[in-house]
């Protein structure tokens, strides 16, 4: 607490805004480790030391933690005495200062990514699996906003190095899961492995545009990542489609042409997952 | 074989503690930056020596006086209206006096007092220094008069608590001091009830000393960071569904 604070509200308001510092970096820790978890789960990198179910509800419990801090965070902003904030204040983003609009921002995208968790069943599974990738964006904002949340209260040299230790690990799993699996394999980190394992999913081009103008009724192909088992028979059935890779990965053809049409359902048929879900959509 | 599998186990399960240390080490570093504050709060010393709130309020007064001092000598030479000019002088006359008293405290509790005031009160100084006539004194008065008011309770609260005689003294004399100004000044009818009772509570910028990270943080930040990165890179290694190390 620096003399600056102390000398500028009353009593109780430090108290309060001792509360707010406390639930930011709980919250901000506990965020940076859902994010480590979320990556490990969709990866399945670390699967060999705890198996991926514990991983996944490693990854639900931490986030539940850190929507938990970060919603203290915003609602002890009510009670302070001096320059409090209204429902509003806490709630529309764009009314204060910049850092406030990152971090309701943020809270919020987490907020909404945890409700549509629950309302998986009624979404394609591609459309879920975009909308709760805005995590990452999620992540970004509430991280910055931190980091000038510690400026503007005077703690940056308090919190800089524990700050910078969790973030670290964070960072490092984000860089890896955006970089080709193949650069990986080279560098060592993962092997080339047998098809029977790996989780993520990559989508192939369309292999001809030749029917793209004819006005009929197409599939659109969406796998489950969570649901497949890479059992390869999708593969076995339509191999023009569905290809499982070196590196333990499903690769697709997400809008194949009408002629594939056929092959897309007798493989999604065969799927003894039930993972493949195809979609009717009306070309112009 | 055999070695060589037993050889990879042990690097295994190394790395798994590693990453089971790391995991519950991270939130409970969080939480003891963050409690620091309040631990050594609790540790609440015996008579004759000061409690860090002791410490605090010493700190306090002087930058209180650092900064009311050149103001109230300010006020009573520009001050719009005879009772501005007369409050401006007591001010000053009394911050003096209270001045020598926490200096000579410090002195014999080793303390290490403040000589500059903090940046939000040179903010309100430049505030109040840019002002003329009737907005001076409104200035002046309402300025002060927040400030008073977030002394106060502390003030008060180290007269109420302190386990020092010493201090409770000087607590006593400051709290009546501190009353004074708080009366003399709304006396003055230039205080706003809307924002004169606390002083706001104003955003540091980057440059703001608590901010200010040395090269050493710097490079024990970067060292750190790499250190983390390798760590998680090595996990992923061992544990990866198919990593290398299995084979």
């Amino acid at each position: 607490m620096s003399p600056d604070l102390i000398v500028s509200l009353p009593q109780h308001d430090i108290g309060i805004r001792e509360v707010a510092a406390l639930s930011a970096r709980a919250s901000y820790v506990l965020m940076c480790l859902t994010l480590c978890w979320g990556i490990l789960t969709a990866t399945g990198w670390v699967r060999r030391l705890t198996g991926h179910q514990a991983i996944r509800s490693g990854h639900m419990i931490l986030a539940a933690f850190t929507l938990a801090t970060g919603v203290i965070h915003v609602v002890v902003f009510l009670l302070l005495r001096e320059q409090s904030m209204t429902i509003a204040g806490i709630i529309v983003p764009f009314g204060g200062k910049f850092r406030h609009t990152l971090g309701i921002l943020g809270l919020e995208t987490m907020l909404a990514i945890t409700v549509a968790v629950g309302l998986k069943r009624f979404m394609r599974y591609r459309n879920w699996l975009r909308f709760h990738q805005l995590a990452y964006a999620a992540v970004a904002m509430i991280v910055a906003h931190s980091w000038f949340g510690a400026i503007a209260n005077g703690h940056l040299s308090v919190l800089w190095l524990g700050g910078i230790t969790v973030l670290s690990p964070a960072v490092t799993l984000t860089v890896l899961r955006f970089l080709p699996p193949k650069l990986l394999i080279r560098a060592g980190l993962l092997a080339a492995a047998p098809a029977t394992t790996g989780t993520q999913m990559a989508v192939i081009a369309p292999t001809t545009g030749t029917n793209r103008h004819t006005p009929e009724r197409k599939v659109q192909v969406s796998v489950d990542n969570q649901r497949c088992k890479r059992y390869g028979i999708c593969q076995a059935e339509s191999p023009g489609l569905f290809q499982l890779m070196e590196d333990g990965r499903l690769r697709y053809v997400r809008d194949p042409d009408t002629d594939s049409r056929a092959d897309a359902q007798a493989a999604a048929r065969s799927c003894p997952m039930q993972a493949i879900q195809l979609q009717e959509v009306r070309t112009r | 074989m055999g070695d060589k599998n037993m050889a990879r186990r042990t690097i295994r399960w190394t790395v798994a503690a590693l990453l089971v240390i790391l995991g519950a080490a991270c939130p409970v570093a969080g939480i003891a930056f963050a409690g620091q504050t309040g631990a050594q709060a609790q540790a609440a010393a015996q008579p004759g020596t000061l409690t860090d709130l002791d410490r605090e309020f010493l700190t306090v007064i002087r930058f209180a006086n650092l900064w009311e001092i050149p103001m109230g000598d300010l006020a009573a030479e520009r001050g719009n209206s005879q009772v501005v000019r007369d409050v401006g002088a007591v001010l000053a006359a009394d911050h003096t006096k209270l001045d020598v008293t926490v200096k000579q405290l410090a002195g014999q509790f080793d303390v290490q007092l403040p000589d500059k005031p903090t940046s939000s009160q040179r903010h309100w100084m430049d505030d109040i220094e840019s002002k003329t006539g009737d907005a001076f004194d409104s200035t002046f008065a309402d300025r002060l008069r927040a400030a008073h008011g977030t002394v106060f309770g502390l003030v008060a609260e180290v007269r109420a608590g302190t386990r020092n005689d010493v201090i409770r003294g000087f607590a006593q004399q400051a709290n009546d001091i501190v009353m004074k100004h708080m009366t003399l000044l709304e006396g003055t009818g230039h205080v706003s009830a809307e924002h004169g009772m606390f002083a706001e509570a104003s955003a540091r910028t980057a440059d703001y000393p608590e901010n200010t990270l040395a090269r050493g943080d710097v490079i024990l930040a970067i060292v750190v960071a790499l250190l983390m990165a390798a760590t998680t890179i090595g996990i992923i290694r061992s544990f990866s569904a198919h990593g290398t190390a299995q084979r």
